[in-house]
């Protein structure tokens, strides 16, 4: 219909759209990129979320014997890259909206891990649950376990790097690898 | 003078005003598919306005505080001489008093707006003024048909004389022109020019806040209901005497508060399905209602050729 | 001199104006000529050629090369081609010359160079500051490779800014940068006589953020899509695909079909939004408040598919280098199917009882007119030339994504009124949601994303899309590392804006809002790069020096 009796139609026919939100609110989809939430259990504090976060919400600072991973919600631009990138699972999107707060500290999330020393160097390289998560994956009908591990998983990457490199050198000294 | 009533006429004029513009809202609302907000909300405004800092700016001076109760005042004064739940006035003065005030109301506005040199409320000051240049006649001879049909300036004496059962059919037509005029006059889309929103910023208020704004804008509602109360006398010409009679002594505040009502639905009506008009558009408008309105007036004379006395 | 037959011919024909001649990729070439030679070939280009202006990239590349890098980049809509010409500005030199008298849209390019890289165009007629804040101190070049991106340089604490000055007695009235019908803020000055507008002024510059700057300075490729979403708040996924065209473009990666086709579906979308919005804001700009309220009712279903569809309203985030993160499974596709025909039902029932109003049509008919030369002259893209008889989109010129598949119509009207934008996006919205009920009817099967191995360093790559607003073009020079070395950003605003003036003389007060409006002007995408918070504008009120010392508190 047409001209304003076309209006008034509209009108009628489709009845009211709005609703007293917050009383009512509105149904969500599944699938909404709401604020992201640790799970502390299953984080190993690896990372990997700090990486890949585009707007630098999570940050990470290792201090002394302890690493330190926060999330502040006012930078979280909810796109979803720390969930992904995560190998544990540990962070992930739940689809809770309404952030607002009067402090700051509201909008924190902190989460403290142990790090671990390196047993060749003394410095502290990795988070206690890494190495834990590290050795879940181990077969142990490996020969040379302890061996193994003690070259690979329980000492930092210098120290690996050097440790190889003085193995390289002998090898090619007694001929078993050239040039 | 009824001091009593005087006082009664004035309380209910601020009280009721607020509650009618918030009636609007809320049936421009509904025809806008939302729920729209609570009746009160226009109170609720207005109280918070009256709470919040008053900012005068720098170039207005001592003129900035006074102009906006002018406004205020000299709107309220419009009830002193129109009748509300009664039907006489507290105070004699009929259509003339009542017409000048309502064109000093609207000139108060445009000095508003140029109190402070901001150019957009110079702008709307002007458009202000000639909105209401155009549309007055209009509102005058409307009314001059209700004071030739009754025979007297008064608003009493109107009502008495147009009580004894003639109906006069050319009424309606002059019935509507007022009603369009009232919308003018409201400053009301599509007549919304002198405080376009999104062209001006709003247009003559532009500079005031605080209490001096919640002045203004309270006196801009009670000017509204003011016209509205005078389109009673319209309403009511076309109720059969017997009907007025009863009604009168039977419920004597229905009529007065289904007239508000019906007023605000046809205001509602016009600013939810139309457009913002441009000054010229008013003018055409407003020449065409002078018109049709003149015409009305022509018959009236016609059939009452003993005057206005 | 006729336009040759294929762009073989056309590099021909430029070629002698030439030092070098490169193919960069497919229909893209790059001519490198002299500094003095710009403003001869640019005119034979555009003028003679009927090439579309695109957009102008100065970078520094004093690191390299001990110089400053021009790109004007050149396109012929006809032939699908892309054409950049390349000048070398030796750093001792710090000047170019200006090539506004022949082309009249590169004034505000030229100005932008000139503010944020410091080089000189000579024989710019009006050569004021465009997006640098009126206090900026001299010499501070934020563009330049040795300004980092977090620096804040002091204020000279003047305010002044040149705007023009008319002899004749006229009022001046200023609209914005705080104004109730502006959603973003631009400051415009207009001279007025009565209510007649007789000449009017632009100052921009209020939305500058940095976006370009701090692409250079800390993310790479897989986060640059993030912070380009975010560039508009209406079209923002348009930024963030053409940025990732441009990548893909340079890594020679063909990305799977199905991930095309979903790309395609969420452009239209965005479409379908921007043009539900805009229609809503004319009609409140008018004064129409319940065209306002209900053309965004209808639109409220489309936010609600988008946030169906990819988790979020608005910044879908969907959009990687190689895909999409998402995929859109079988109830989606239908719940989306059945949201569109619903929309689709209440959009035409409103469109027309809205579209037949006469106080609301007669508003926008006759004002804000542009000539069909007048567009054609100054590059304007989107509805606004659709509005004026230039048959130009993207879509269609330079295909992408799944558009080769799919069959719509561009609606051209010819008037080049405000009524004839309005009526070019109605149309356009129907449209949309054809191509969005096709695509989804005939989507293919497969994986939705594609990995890219490796992405060379110091290439070229040039991204175009339909945005709602025009053509939208970014220019990225890649770099180490996963990095880019240049980033820009042109919105279709950019073109557009620059004939608000044009449109504006001659009409009165009252329709200046609508007319500004009907460009559809989307200040944040115009505006793209600054780290420092400015304001200013508007001289009645408050010292700006007195909000600059808050800031810096």
């Amino acid at each position: 219909m047409k001209g304003v009796l076309g209006l008034f139609e509209v009108a009628i026919r489709r009845g009211r759209i709005t609703f007293k939100y917050p009383k009512k609110k509105s149904p969500l989809p599944e699938g909404l990129r709401g604020k992201p939430e640790f799970d502390f259990e299953a984080c190993i504090g690896c990372g990997g979320c700090v990486n890949a976060c585009p707007s630098n919400a999570l940050t990470l600072t290792d201090k002394e014997d302890v690493r330190v991973i926060s999330l502040f919600y006012g930078r979280c631009t909810f796109c979803g890259r720390c969930e992904e990138s995560c190998p544990t699972g540990a962070i992930t999107l739940t689809d809770i909206f309404e952030l607002a707060s009067f402090t700051r500290k509201d909008l924190e999330t902190v989460a403290e891990y142990r790090l671990a020393k390196c047993r060749s160097c003394g410095n502290y390289y990795t988070t206690d649950k890494c190495l834990e998560d590290v050795l879940s994956a181990y077969n142990e009908a490996i020969t040379d376990y302890d061996d193994v591990l003690k070259n690979t998983v329980f000492v930092c990457t210098e120290c690996k790097r050097r440790a190889w490199s003085e193995k390289l050198a002998e090898m090619r000294k007694e001929g078993v690898v050239h040039e | 003078m009824n001091l009593a009533l005087l006082v009664l006429n004035l309380v209910l004029a601020v009280l009721l005003a607020p509650i009618l513009d918030g009636l609007r809202r809320k049936l421009t609302a509904r025809l806008q598919n939302r729920v729209g907000p609570p009746i009160l909300q226009t109170w609720y405004d207005l109280l918070k306005l009256f709470r919040k800092e008053t900012l005068l700016p720098e170039t207005g001076g001592f003129l900035a505080m006074i102009v906006p109760v002018t406004t205020f005042t000299v709107s309220l004064s419009m009830f002193a001489v129109v009748p509300t739940i009664t039907v006489e006035p507290p105070m004699e003065g009929g259509i003339i008093v009542f017409i000048h005030l309502a064109v000093l109301s609207a000139f108060l506005l445009a000095i508003a707006g140029s109190v402070s040199g901001n150019p957009y409320g110079i702008v709307g000051g002007s458009r202000e003024v000639i909105l209401a240049t155009i549309v007055e006649p209009s509102i005058i001879v409307s009314l001059t048909n209700l004071a030739v049909l009754g025979r007297s300036m008064f608003f009493e004496e109107i009502t008495e004389n147009i009580q004894t059962g003639d109906l006069y059919p050319w009424l309606a037509v002059a019935m509507i022109v007022y009603f369009v005029c009232i919308i003018a006059e409201g400053g009301r889309i599509p007549f919304d020019i002198p405080e376009a929103e999104s062209e001006l910023t709003g247009g003559p208020m532009v500079e005031f806040s605080g209490k001096l704004l919640a002045f203004m804008k309270l006196g801009e509602l009670v000017r509204a209901i003011a016209l509205y109360s005078v389109a009673r006398f319209f309403v009511n010409a076309f109720i059969p005497s017997y009907v007025i009679g009863d009604w009168l002594s039977f419920a004597p505040l229905l009529p007065y508060f289904l007239t508000m009502v019906i007023c605000t639905l046809v205001v509602s009506l016009a600013e939810s399905m139309n457009a913002r008009f441009r000054l010229f558009e008013a003018t055409k408008l407003s020449g065409y209602l002078l018109v049709v309105s003149s015409v009305t007036l022509i018959l009236s004379l016609l059939t009452n050729s003993g005057g206005l006395m | 001199m006729a336009l040759p037959d294929s762009v073989e011919q056309l590099i021909e024909v430029l070629k002698g104006k030439a030092l070098k001649c490169t193919r960069i990729r497919e229909k893209m070439w790059m001519l490198e000529v002299k500094k003095e030679d710009l403003p001869h070939a640019l005119d034979h280009a555009y003028n003679n050629l009927n090439g579309q202006f695109m957009t102008m990239v100065g970078t520094d590349d004093r690191s390299e090369a001990n110089d400053f890098l021009l790109d004007y980049i050149l396109g012929w809509h006809e032939k699908g081609a892309v054409v950049i010409f390349r000048a070398r500005v030796r750093t001792e030199d710090g000047s170019f010359p200006s090539i506004t008298s022949h082309v009249a849209c590169a004034d505000w390019y030229e100005r932008e160079v000139k503010d944020f890289l410091g080089l000189n165009p000579v024989g710019h007629h009006r050569p004021t500051k465009l997006f640098l804040p009126d206090d900026w101190p001299e010499g501070s070049y934020p563009l330049r490779r040795d300004y980092t991106y977090d620096l804040r340089p002091p204020s000279t604490g003047k305010e002044d800014y040149p705007f023009s000055v008319l002899d004749k007695k006229v009022s001046v009235i200023p609209y914005g940068p705080y104004h109730f019908a502006m959603d973003e803020p631009m400051h415009f000055r207009f001279f007025v006589d009565g209510e007649r507008i007789v000449d009017t002024d632009f100052r921009g510059g209020f939305n500058y953020r940095g976006v370009e700057k701090l692409a250079e300075a800390k993310l790479d490729y897989a986060k640059i899509p993030f912070i380009a979403e975010r560039i508009c708040g209406i079209c923002g996924f348009t930024h963030s695909e053409c940025f990732v065209q441009a990548i893909e473009g340079v890594a020679e990666v063909d990305i799977p079909e199905r991930a095309k086709w979903i790309r395609t579906i969420l452009l239209e979308i965005e479409r379908v939004h921007s043009h539900l919005l805009w229609l809503g804001v004319a009609s409140h700009l008018v004064g129409f408040d319940s065209g306002f309220m209900q053309f965004w009712r209808v639109r409220e279903k489309i936010m609600l598919l988008a946030e169906m569809l990819t988790g979020n309203r608005k910044t879908y985030g969907m959009i990687t280098l190689g895909g999409v993160r998402r995929d859109i499974s079988e109830d989606k596709r239908k719940e989306s199917l059945r949201l569109i025909s619903e929309v689709t039902r209440e959009y035409k029932e409103l469109i027309e009882s809205v579209t037949s109003l006469q106080t609301f049509v007669g508003r926008l008919k006759g004002v804000g007119l542009l000539s069909k030369e007048d567009a054609r002259r100054y590059s304007v893209v989107g509805p606004v030339a659709r509005g004026s008889g230039v048959s130009a989109d993207v879509r269609r010129d330079y295909p992408y994504e799944a558009y080769s598949h799919l069959d719509f119509d561009i609606p051209v009207a010819s008037e080049g009124d405000v009524l004839a934008r309005t009526i070019v996006r109605a149309h356009e919205v129907l449209e949309a949601l054809s191509i969005i009920e096709q695509a989804l009817s005939s989507i293919p099967n497969g994986p939705v994303q594609s990995y890219l191995n490796y992405i060379p360093a110091e290439k070229i790559g040039v991204g175009l899309v339909e945005a709602p607003r025009g053509t939208d073009v970014h220019f990225v020079i890649t770099g180490k590392d996963n990095t880019v070395y240049r980033w820009r950003v042109r919105a279709p605003t950019y073109a557009n804006l620059q004939v608000a003036r044009i449109m504006l003389i001659g009409h009165t007060l009252a329709d200046a809002p609508v007319i500004i409006g009907s460009i559809d002007p989307c200040i944040s995408c115009m505006e793209r790069a600054t780290v420092i918070d400015v304001n200013s504008g508007n001289e009645r009120t408050f010292s700006r020096k007195a909000c600059w010392q808050g800031e810096m508190k």
